[in-house]
């Protein structure tokens, strides 16, 4: 994934990229060797994570992936992944030159929160109907041909239970306030039909950050296998020119 | 752009193709602002483009009879795109009566007509008019085209001549003692009495796949001669619905939605291309698999396993060419045509086959284009030997000692994984932006500077490296055997094509030059 550290754009040739539910760097599978044509991509590892893990501790992780690099690392975070890079973007505002905000939210949807309740009770007793109902709720009808059965496993089951818990839960989170703190130029990428984060609480993280711009694109939460080539569009042209698009802009669906 | 009447000469333009048809002594040399060659996708789209912004001093010229050029020349049977047809159109012209995924050459053809017509570029194209000459006068600041309908003038000139226009005949020896029906894919003979003949086509590539099955289903024998087996993957042969269609009509924006979901789809093949490891096996295997479903016989399926990576040559798509194949009655023969004696194929393994008719179905020269040895730039350079390393361009798109010239489709234009249209938009907003900026600025001659189009260069050989047409083992046309440089091919994604070469920016060109004073 490692290639020449030579850049087009002024930004930062260093990707960091964060996980979603799954915690497998698999999320990025068409993603990061394609940033990683011309930037130097690592991922945020979430292996063996403690049983109930904190954001805390997925902050900790990413603080350790943006380590690896000398210069700030722009920070791609998916679902639960987003929701903790835009942590660790208030916590760290110097560690962080770029972020992008994948299918993340401001707060849990309750379908979310149903659908973590739900693995609670299946996880052991019918991984395969659980893994069923996953899929169905990750995907959207019309991306349905790229839709892949979830993983069901202990790390999954630990970042569900995490995503579903309400920031003020777990405490010293408070992603509302957090988010005001960010400063690095960000890019939220809503799903239209997403039906775990919704769509709403993504535009509510996106207008919770002070420096952020918006686009939206047709798919599930699982935009990354069903729309993969399209948030590497978004994320090139963003990352080329952080700013190209003023703060608060909500950019138009692409027209290709 | 100059004003047309510092040419010293300036017919109305409107009158201009009249004049130009008639048999009166010859009219003064007629000017217009932009001269377009060729009326396929990429012509009568800048063409309408021109059209809708209310520019009408321009001319298209076209050497064949009527528009369409790809879709006009290729009229074989079976003939049909293989990028799905909502994304295989122009964006600015969404079409919601394509008769399925993937619509029969004819029907491309009409729709290129139709456009042109209902947009009003009829009355500014000639057709049966070839460009033989292409020449920058310095002094005058313009183009001077010699033409099959006699001289023009134009302050910019758009080259959209193609790059699959000429086809290739492999030369050897006997082949004009042929005694039957022989001629190209795209030179088709609808005269040839095909119906229970044996029939020989030379080549399997994207033609070739789609003519055997058509052929198999009338000759009494078919000959495949296959110089290297392709990788084909299914194709969906479904037909839209008349809901489907109504629907398209009725509701804009599912259109808008398809085609984006279409192109985003195409999008991600191209991870096959840049040598990501998982994406190219998940395609080799689908491209296996697809062989082993479709034929059974494991000494055919040997024959037509590639001996390269997938990508490297264009991978095809069909349903019906492998059962063609398999059928008793066709052959494939695993090598290339070596000569003809009589009416026997001999190939280059030894193999003979006597037949009745002969398709060449063995595409087209692309590396050196036919254009490039007619257009001379200042002092006089030819584009050829500007070329002589291979095509390059400035963004794909102008060309250093070349002022107020640009190329669509040309160095670094094409694709392998998406749609060609695609590509030619951005470039036409391109063109249109530098047009914008020189009529904005007095005119200005638009000169492209060397360093940037060298430093474009470096950029385009640097993604080429890693990606399956340079490392993947097979002899593309995509590649100037020449040199060994991709030239065909923009070796990235088509979005950051558009990206990095839709805007037109000024910076990269030359400072204005002091200006010739007009003539009297
Ligand atoms: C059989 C076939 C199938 C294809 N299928 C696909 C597909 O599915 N998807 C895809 O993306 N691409 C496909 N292509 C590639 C196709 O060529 C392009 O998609 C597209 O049609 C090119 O348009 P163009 O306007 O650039 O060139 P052309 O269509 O080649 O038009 C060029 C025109 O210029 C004219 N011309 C050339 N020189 C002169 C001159 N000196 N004077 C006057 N006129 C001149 C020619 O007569 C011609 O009409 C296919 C090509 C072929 C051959």
């Amino acid at each position: 994934m490692t290639t020449d550290a030579r850049t087009e754009s002024d930004g930062d040739p260093r990707v960091v990229v964060v996980p979603g539910l799954s915690g497998d760097a698999a999320d990025f599978s068409f993603l990061g060797p394609m940033l990683g044509r011309r930037r130097t991509v690592t991922t945020a590892s979430f292996d063996d994570l403690p049983t109930t893990p904190t954001v805390a501790e997925l902050t900790t992780r990413i603080g350790a992936a943006a380590n690896a690099t000398t210069t700030p690392p722009a920070l791609i975070g998916y679902s639960v992944g987003a929701v903790a890079a835009a942590v660790f973007a208030a916590e760290h505002p110097e560690r962080v030159s770029a972020l992008v905000l994948i299918a993340g939210w401001l707060s849990p949807s309750p379908k979310l929160i149903a659908l973590a309740s739900l693995w609670q009770r299946l996880a052991h007793s019918d991984p395969d109907a659980l893994a069923e109902v996953q899929r169905s709720a990750l995907y959207s009808a019309e991306g349905w041909d790229s839709a892949a059965l979830p993983r069901i496993d202990e790390r999954s089951a630990a970042l569900v239970r995490l995503a579903a818990t309400p920031s003020r839960a777990s405490a010293p989170v408070d992603l509302a306030t957090l988010a005001t703190r960010i400063t690095a130029p960000t890019l939220v990428i809503g799903c239209a039909h997403d039906e775990i984060a919704t769509a709403r609480e993504t535009r509510l993280l996106f207008a919770a950050i002070p420096d952020a711009r918006y686009t939206e694109v047709e798919s599930g939460h699982g935009v990354l296998r069903e729309r993969p080539a399209e948030v590497l569009g978004l994320v090139d042209g963003f990352l080329a020119e952080p700013r190209r698009h003023p703060a608060g802009a909500i950019l138009g669906r692409s027209r290709p | 752009m100059i004003d047309p009447t510092a040419s010293g000469a300036a017919p109305d333009p409107a009158t201009a193709p009249r004049s130009a048809r008639g048999t009166a002594p010859a009219p003064p040399v007629a000017h217009v602002r932009v001269a377009v060659i060729g009326a396929g996708f990429a012509g009568v789209g800048l063409g309408i483009r021109l059209q809708r912004q209310g520019e009408s001093s321009y001319l298209v010229f076209e050497r064949g009879s009527g528009v369409g050029g790809t879709w006009r020349d290729n009229s074989y049977p079976g003939v049909a795109c293989d990028v799905p047809s909502h994304l295989y159109c122009y964006s600015f012209r969404p079409n919601p009566d394509w008769s399925g995924v993937f619509a029969p050459g004819a029907e491309i053809r009409r729709y290129i007509e139709t456009a042109a017509r209902e947009e009003g570029v009829l009355p500014h194209l000639l057709t049966d008019t070839e460009v033989f000459g292409l020449d920058w006068d310095e002094n005058a600041a313009l183009w001077r085209l010699d033409t099959t309908r006699g001289a023009f003038t134009a302050d910019a000139v758009v080259l959209a001549a193609g790059r699959l226009t000429e086809p290739r005949i492999p030369d050897v020896p006997g082949i004009e003692g042929f005694d039957g029906p022989m001629f190209h894919s795209a030179r088709w003979d609808h005269t040839a009495e095909l119906a229970g003949k044996r029939i020989a086509v030379v080549g399997s590539g994207a033609s070739a796949i789609q003519i055997v099955p058509q052929l198999a289903a009338v000759a009494s024998e078919l000959v495949v001669m296959q110089r290297s087996a392709p990788y084909i993957i299914p194709r969906d042969t479904r037909v839209y619905s008349a809901a489907e269609r109504s629907l398209f009509a009725r509701d804009p924006e599912e259109l808008e939605r398809v085609r984006s979901r279409l192109f985003w789809k195409a999008e991600e093949a191209f991870a096959q291309r840049a040598g990501d490891a998982d994406a190219t096996a998940a395609a080799r295997s689908r491209a296996l698999a697809h062989l082993e479903a479709q034929v059974s016989d494991p000494g055919l399926r040997a024959k037509l396993t590639p001996d390269y990576e997938i990508g490297c040559k264009r991978v095809l798509i069909s349903s019906d060419y492998y059962p063609a194949v398999a059928e008793p009655h066709v052959t494939v023969e695993p090598s290339a045509l070596a000569g003809i004696r009589g009416n026997t194929l001999v190939a280059r393994n030894g193999g003979e086959h006597e037949v009745d008719a002969l398709v060449f179905a063995t595409g087209f020269h692309s590396a050196e284009q036919p254009y490039a040895r007619l257009t001379r730039g200042r002092d006089g350079q030819l584009l050829a030997d500007h070329w002589a390393g291979g095509m390059t361009a400035f963004a794909s798109t102008v060309m250093a000692g070349f002022p107020n010239l640009f190329v669509v489709n040309g160095p670094n234009g094409g694709l392998g994984h998406n749609s060609a249209v695609y590509m030619i938009e951005a470039q036409i907003d391109y063109i249109l932006g530098a047009l914008r900026y020189s009529a904005a600025n007095d005119g200005l001659v638009l000169s492209v500077t060397a360093e940037a189009e060298q430093e474009y260069t470096r950029t385009v050989d640097e993604l080429s490296a890693s990606t399956v047409w340079l490392t993947g083992g097979c002899n593309s046309w995509y590649v100037d055997a020449r040199n060994g440089r991709l030239t065909l091919l923009w070796p990235d994604f088509a979005h950051s094509f558009r990206a990095r070469n839709a805007d037109f920016s000024p910076a990269v060109f030359d400072p204005p030059r002091p200006v010739a004073s007009p003539p009297a």
